[in-house]
């Protein structure tokens, strides 16, 4: 009945309307260049009715005179006009700075006021990512968001450890929640192995980063709870493109097409030859040999050759990379409905040879307005994404690993490194970097689906009804294949015999929301905003691996030709219901009250313990205006935000329970395994972790304190955010001593807290009509502290090796790097032996802290009339990271420094020009000289893992980007091209590592888990200088 | 009282949504692994993983100690093995072991032997018990003080008291008494058979006599260690033992030892350390060789590759981390230790007779060697020699030699070239006992940790320890630390002052 009514009064309003409508046009320009802006929606208040400017900017419309017009474009402050008894109007729309009274995404796609709210959310938005496009959205965020830390993999197509406000957990992922759309992302799959296979990118490289219209970052607690478990290490939320209201029929085309090089290399010594105490030693690692002379040597293949140096030998395994993006997109809307459907492809190899990606990306998003109370909307992404990675970590068939100290006398270049079967031809214990190339393959194929169906339903005027069913499906195919005669561990491990791993993941997580939204002005001061909902989520993977070891045919890599085969397979489901609330009370227009709480039912945890119920308070207060006095030309706006939230996670699936697994044996290096099973017979053990059935939630806490100003006029905003996060309660594999017959136990133990500081600063410093200055500044400060862990443990591993590795302490900071050291004595000074070399310690000790004291990025940008420059610096300060790659090309003789001194006298006699500084047994000063091939011997400098630390602070020159908007005049004459922008853009320019030579210091063994600080072999990383092209037709 | 309200709220809202929620939640049983496994499942991994102790880590260490092997090669850079042959050991480096000994080895065998006992499988539990007792064996003479009687209770007992090493000494002699009790018990539901990796048999009758000999042997090893510290002690149950008359090893198929597969990743693990990442880092010790040198021992041909390989008479060259420069120019370990050879191809072989990688390809297939019928001969010898127990010395020394060679698959004419030579004990006591125990040092190249306690039992063979400031001590270490991670996670551990500690009987 209400209903007909409703309708009624509509109908007749708009009977009205017709009734008294006249004819007025004008024009759209920009304020700050005059030029006429296409594309601009102009809309009647109160109707769907509205059309867009043309290209000269101009529109024309019959309306009624009452009416006022709503003009608005992306980029532009919208404005309201009554058009009175004017006929023509005119307008000059204002950019759209960052500033208060933006609007932001947050939970749900629930869009608020900037002013409002009452936690931190930071964005990033397309143009900020196009400017140096990257093929992993991760990579792209490096520099640009206070509060977060993205640490690279290195090299490859690798993604990058995102760490938001610190650590939240101990063992299980500290990465944020991807949530593209409003529905959660997988993104699984980052984790490198430390001695086998490759560089592993995390599912989130399926997305193609220029769909992205925005990425908001949700950081504390208070700004996650609505999404739960999973965000407790926050959110980042991503929001596809989507038509623009007022285009129609826009196609749109760009490209970029890149070009990488080598960003840091080694600087090698060319002076002295394969060999050891200045001999020439024909089948050792290591260039300790003779004075390069031109003397003739036996060469490693038994033929006489004039002993000369190679200075390129190693450089020339690596090319140059090629990065090309390629998109096109159709696109339109109007207030009835919203299209967008873009195809991008991309393709990226690397500085090593053999090393592809590919990937497919088809893109629709959709929306009808039905009826005006109901609409529908879709966003679905299809990706098909294909990879040939060479193989990397600490493993030989790793091309670069000892490659990288292949001795200066030895033409890798030219030599063979196969015989006519395929066997290797090289002097050292792993495969020559060539062979692996070649023979030792991985190919992965990701074909993934996912998306999202939306129905709107306006219930009454202030009350929203919304659900969205999200699916996220995926197939992951993976063939790694180590041809015979491989040397190292490669795919396989397979020693020697070739081996194929052939992998397949599917993954199928269904995730479902239904939220009720109230949105009343409950009278003059107060409105009332309320959310409740559900998210149901099903979660579903199935694993199936098969391993052939021993190949028959070389090369054939099909695993009907192996001899015998490791298979598994394994399920795994997870589901989780959960209800939530939010409530938002605005005072006003400067305070804000915002009360959330989440319940989680994880299927993870047994069925008492079942529901974990977690809330959180927001505040904002803007004294500017509730005390309008305060305002002035300097200061504009003063916003304090404060909230405290608290986020309840469950467990990992089936860690309630203790089971028997197939049986293995393997050993402390990692080199070598028995599998079942063995000779007809099926081994079982216990396994060594148990589970418990009485976990119970963990939770974590945060507290923030915040601040928003505009001062200047507006040119000159700071948003600084204080916080303290604790998480207690943590649930993690707990060690437990072997000799109980367990390694460990999953337990609620533990306290992590963190506290730190973030801070942007932008500006504008100029601001003409043709030229502008806008710079902007983020710090990231934060420390973690492990306060405890669980009753008698004080350190755990979470990564690494038996010795290197990195560990949790308690009372320590997140993530410390422990081996053993150099012996000291009471007053910290190195103990040196009667041989003028430090000695080691048997035990181990912390030696490195991976964590930066703080990050920084710093993005300038100019604006000269259509011109745009701007780059992007981003400065790390401090973190450890121990190089074993540094080491080797020390040890091995073949860094520039191991020749810095002659290494002998002009008689032949050693030189010993170097000193250890410390003290001998009896105390007095060392006074006993070394040579450089013991001072920077296994039994010198790297007797210990901490000769191997260095401080991995760098400044990079991270984006450069040049921009050239064609005036939209020069395309008066060619009708169907709209608009052009021409751009040369770079990556990684520059790079200052005061402290961590011949090497780019952003190297992460592990990739994307807890554990940071240990590089051990490199990845080469790119300096990358491309172009793009953007056309508007 | 807000927070409460919304709750309640909150778990109305829930419940309304999802009648079944339990039911729609209950998915958390893993589907991929079992609750409860079968004694014949478990013990093939239990055997396999201490035939896999006797060819990886913990041997690695000593016999790198005992100079038998070196971590010397042409890799210039960071070696685990020349690390250990330095005696540079960490704590940490000792995790991965120590964890298979407790967590997998000792775990399960707890766990088989209650549930054989429960189901009336005594033949199961019996030969569990005896493995028990083998592997604490060799966990008391590495590390001294270890948990036993708390040890493996799982969620009864997470933090175990470390006991007295004597008293466990003790309580293995119990362990293999109940053994030998249960291996023959006339009724057994299940009978290990072809479902043990070690003395495999389709005939429990068969495996079941081969077991009682091990452990009637394994009681001989065991007393002969309390040697130096109470003689009497071992002379009289040495004795006692023997006068009992019950059956001991008898022949090189009685030998305690874990046969591999010449199949990728069934293989020894020797072999394939050697072949994949960890290539050129572990070579025949010069010490070892030289002394085989010295005797012209036919064995070297069985064990070694000679070097330079075209070298006619056959010569070898052992490594040492006393070489001054990294050099692949050494003999390598041979099929004894790598299983059956390939011939050599002739184009990967360098002009110094060094070997280039795949030059001799191995099958893998050579057991993990635990205990070997020479052992025995030499356990006669010695408790003949030392103790009166009955028997002569002279015999069972060569009954060793002869039994070495027979598994090193030596002919018998170059057996009795060597008896000629060296197989007769000459001088006093002390140097026919140091004669034995160099003998059994040759003799037990591959065995897991055994020529090292004779050697800290007895002092022989005679080699020089390394020394600082190349070495971290001035002598060979007597023991090795505890895991890391048993010292960090259990509250009643304490970590070693250093490697010299000793365990109880080593007293000399």
């Amino acid at each position: 009945m209400k209903r007909i009514i409703h309708l009624t009064f509509f109908f007749f309003l708009t009977a009205i309307a017709i009734a008294q409508e006249r004819n007025i046009g004008g024009i759209i320009t920009s304020k700050d260049d005059g030029e006429p802006l296409p594309g601009i929606s102009i809309r009647i208040a109160g109707t769907t009715q509205g059309t867009t400017t043309n290209v000269d900017g101009k529109f024309s419309l019959r309306v009624a005179t009452t009416s006022t017009l709503i003009i608005s474009g992306i980029g532009y402050i919208e404005q309201k006009i009554a058009i009175g008894n004017r006929s023509i109007i005119n307008i000059a729309l204002e950019t759209n700075a960052q500033n208060l009274d933006e609007v932001v995404v947050t939970s749900f796609g629930i869009q608020r006021d900037r002013k409002t709210l009452g936690y931190g959310v930071s964005e990033i938005k397309a143009d900020q990512l196009a400017k140096a496009p990257t093929t992993d959205v991760t990579n792209a965020l490096a520099g640009k968001v206070a509060g977060v830390q993205v640490t690279g993999a290195g090299g490859g197509f690798a993604g990058s450890n995102v760490t938001i406000r610190g650590f939240t957990t101990f063992t299980g992922s500290n990465q944020p929640l991807y949530v593209v759309d409003g529905i959660p992302l997988d993104n699984s799959g980052g984790n490198n192995s430390v001695n086998t296979g490759v560089v592993n990118s995390s599912r989130i490289s399926d997305i193609n980063p220029q769909d992205i219209a925005n990425v908001s970052i949700l950081k504390g607690a208070a700004a996650t709870v609505l999404y739960g478990s999973r965000a407790a290490s926050g959110a980042i939320l991503i929001t596809t493109k989507r038509g623009q209201k007022g285009t129609r029929n826009q196609l749109s085309f760009s490209s970029n097409t890149a070009v990488g090089t080598v960003s840091r290399f080694p600087d090698f010594q060319n002076e002295y030859a394969q060999g050891s105490n200045g001999n020439y030693i024909n089948n050792v690692s290591g260039s300790w040999g003779p004075r390069i002379i031109g003397q003739t040597v036996t060469n490693w293949f038994g033929e006489e050759e004039t002993l000369q140096a190679y200075p390129n030998n190693i450089r020339d395994i690596l090319q140059n990379s090629i990065s090309s993006q390629n998109d096109l997109s159709f696109s339109g809307a109007n207030d009835k409905f919203d299209y967008r459907v873009a195809y991008g492809f991309t393709t990226e190899t690397s500085l090593i040879p053999n090393n592809k990606l590919y990937r497919n990306n088809l893109s629709v998003n959709a929306g009808m307005q039905m009826t005006e109370k109901f609409k529908i909307s879709t966003s679905f992404s299809i990706s098909n994404n294909t990879s040939d990675r060479t193989q990397s970590g600490n493993q030989g068939a790793n091309p670069l690993w000892r490659g990288i100290y292949a001795p200066r006398s030895y033409d890798l270049t030219n030599l063979p490194f196969e015989d006519a079967a395929g066997n290797q031809l090289w002097y050292a214990a792993e495969d020559h970097p060539y062979w692996s190339i070649e023979h030792v393959k991985n190919h992965r194929e990701v074909n993934r689906f996912y998306g999202n169906l939306n129905l709107k339903y306006d219930i009454l005027t202030w009350l929203q009804a919304d659900l969205k069913v999200g699916a996220d499906i995926f197939t992951s195919r993976l063939k790694g294949f180590d041809d015979k005669g491989i040397r190292s561990n490669g795919n396989t491990s397979s020693a020697g015999a070739g081996g194929l791993r052939e992998q397949s993941n599917a993954v199928r997580n269904i995730n479902s929301y239904f939220t009720l939204t109230g949105n009343k002005r409950l009278n003059d001061h107060f409105n009332l905003m309320a959310t409740v909902g559900n998210e149901i989520i099903v979660n579903y993977s199935n694993d199936l691996e098969a391993i052939g070891l021993g190949i028959v045919v070389p090369g054939f890599d099909n695993l009907k030709n192996f001899i015998t085969y490791n298979p598994s397979s394994s399920i795994t489901k997870q589901r989780g219901i959960g209800v939530f609330a939010d409530v938002v009370l605005d005072y006003k227009n400067f305070l804000s009250i915002n009360a959330k709480a989440r319940n989680d039912f994880p299927s993870t945890l047994l069925a008492g313990n079942r529901s974990i119920f977690y809330p959180a308070l927001a505040i904002s207060f803007v004294p500017t205006e509730a005390f309008p006095s305060l305002k002035s030309d300097i200061l504009n706006t003063v916003k304090i935000r404060a909230n405290v939230g608290e986020v309840g996670k469950g467990a990992d699936p089936y860690a309630i329970g203790s089971y028997y697994g197939r049986a293995a044996a393997s050993d402390g290096l990692g080199s070598t395994a028995v599998n079942f099973p063995f000779n007809g017979l099926a081994g079982y053990t216990f396994n060594n972790s148990t589970g418990n059935p009485n976990l119970t939630p963990e939770f974590t806490r945060e507290y923030e304190l915040g601040t928003e100003l505009n001062l200047f006029n507006n040119r000159l905003a700071v948003d600084a955010s204080f916080y303290r996060r604790d998480t207690r309660n943590l649930i993690f594999s707990v060690p437990v001593p072997a000799s109980s017959g367990f390694t460990s136990l999953v337990t609620n133990a533990g306290k992590l807290s963190t506290k730190g500081i973030e801070l942007l600063i932008t500006g504008i410093p100029i601001q003409h009509e043709h030229f502008s200055w806008e710079t902007s500044l983020n710090f990231t400060k934060f420390k973690s502290i492990v306060k405890e862990l669980a009753p008698g443990v004080n350190n755990i591993s979470i990564g690494g090796f038996t010795s290197p590795n990195i560990r949790l302490v308690a009372g320590e900071e997140y993530g410390q790097i422990w081996s053993n050291a150099y012996v000291r004595d009471d007053q910290g000074r190195m103990i040196i032996g009667s041989n003028g070399l430090p000695q080691v310690t048997s035990a181990v000790q912390k030696v490195g802290n991976p964590n930066p004291k703080f990050t920084m990025g710093l993005t300038n940008t100019f604006r000269y009339k259509d011109f745009s420059l701007s780059f992007l610096i981003d400065f790390k300060y401090k973190g450890d990271q121990l190089s074993r790659t540094i080491g080797d090309l020390r040890i091995n003789g073949v860094a520039a420094e191991t020749a810095e001194y002659p290494r002998f006298n002009p008689d032949g006699t050693p030189n010993t020009p170097y000193l250890f500084e410390g003290v001998l047994a009896d105390g007095t000063p060392n006074t006993i000289g070394v040579t450089a091939q013991q001072y920077y011997g296994l039994q010198g400098k790297y007797v210990a893992w901490e000769g191997y630390v260095l401080d991995a602070t760098y400044l990079k020159l991270r984006e450069a980007n040049l921009t050239y908007v064609l005036p939209a005049s020069l395309f008066n004459n060619i009708k169907f091209i709209k608009g052009l922008q021409l751009s040369v853009y770079g990556r990684n320019l520059f790079i200052y590592a005061p402290n961590y030579p011949h090497l780019d210091p952003e190297q992460n063994l592990l990739g994307v888990s807890n554990a940071r600080g240990l590089e051990f072999g490199i990845q080469p990383t790119s300096r990358i200088i491309g172009g793009s092209l953007r056309v508007q037709f | 009282m807000m927070k409460k309200l919304t709750q309640h709220f909150l778990l109305t809202v829930g419940l309304l949504f999802c009648f079944s929620c339990n039911q729609f939640l209950d998915v958390n049983d893993d589907p991929n692994n079992i609750k409860q496994a079968q004694v014949s499942q478990m013990l093939p991994s239990i055997t396999v993983n201490i035939g896999y102790m006797g060819a990886s880590d913990l041997f690695r260490i000593s016999s790198l100690f005992m100079q038998q092997f070196s971590g010397h090669g042409p890799v210039a850079g960071f070696s685990a093995n020349k690390e250990y042959e330095r005696y540079n050991i960490n704590d940490s480096d000792i995790n991965n072991q120590w964890v298979s000994i407790f967590a997998t080895i000792l775990s399960d065998l707890e766990l088989l032997i209650k549930q054989a006992t429960d189901e009336g499988s005594p033949h199961y539990s019996g030969v569990a018990k005896i493995l028990k007792a083998y592997v604490y064996q060799v966990v008391v003479d590495t590390w001294g003080d270890v948990p036993f009687y708390q040890a493996v209770k799982h969620t009864d007992n997470f933090y175990p008291p470390f006991d007295d090493d004597e008293e466990i000494y003790a309580q293995l002699i119990i362990l293999l008494d109940e053994g030998l009790a249960e291996i023959k018990a006339k009724q057994s539901i299940l009978s290990p058979n072809q479902y043990s990796t070690i003395y495999n048999s389709s005939s429990w009758a068969n495996s079941q006599t081969q077991w009682e000999r091990f452990a009637n042997t394994l009681k001989l090893r065991i007393y002969l260690h309390y040697s130096a510290k109470d003689p009497s002690f071992a002379g009289q149950q040495l004795n006692n033992l023997v006068n009992s008359g019950v059956p001991f090893m008898q022949g090189n198929t009685d030998n305690f030892e874990m046969p591999f597969l010449n199949e990728s990743q069934r293989q020894n693990p020797l072999y394939s350390a050697e072949n994949g990442q960890f290539k050129n880092q572990f070579f025949p010790n010069r010490y070892l060789v030289n002394l085989m040198n010295g005797r012209d021992d036919p064995r070297r041909a069985a064990y070694f590759i000679p070097f330079p390989y075209a070298s006619n008479p056959a010569t070898y060259k052992g490594s040492s981390i006393l070489e001054a420069n990294p050099s692949l120019s050494y003999s390598r370990s041979y099929q004894y230790l790598y299983g059956s050879p390939s011939a050599a191809n002739p184009s990967l072989i360098n002009a110094d007779g060094s070997l280039k990688d795949g030059a001799i390809t191995f099958g893998g297939d050579s057991p993990a060697r635990l205990m070997n019928f020479s052992e025995y001969n030499f356990i006669r010898a010695e408790a003949a020699l030392r103790f009166g127990v009955s028997g002569d010395a002279q015999i069972f020394f060569q009954e060793g030699i002869k039994a070495s060679f027979e598994q090193a698959g030596i002919s018998a004419q170059e057996l009795q070239t060597y008896l000629t030579a060296h197989g007769t004990l000459a001088g006093d006591n002390e140097e026919k006992l140091a004669q034995i125990i160099t003998e059994k040092y040759i003799s037990n190249f591959g065995v897991l940790v055994e020529p090292w306690t004779d050697f800290r039992r007895t002092g022989y063979p005679e080699l020089t320890p390394l020394s600082q400031p190349l070495a971290i001590y001035n002598e060979i270490p007597r023991s090795i630390f505890y895991a890391q991670s048993e010292i960090n996670n259990n509250p009643n551990a304490r970590q070693k002052s250093s490697l010299l500690e000793r365990v109880f009987w080593d007293v000399n």
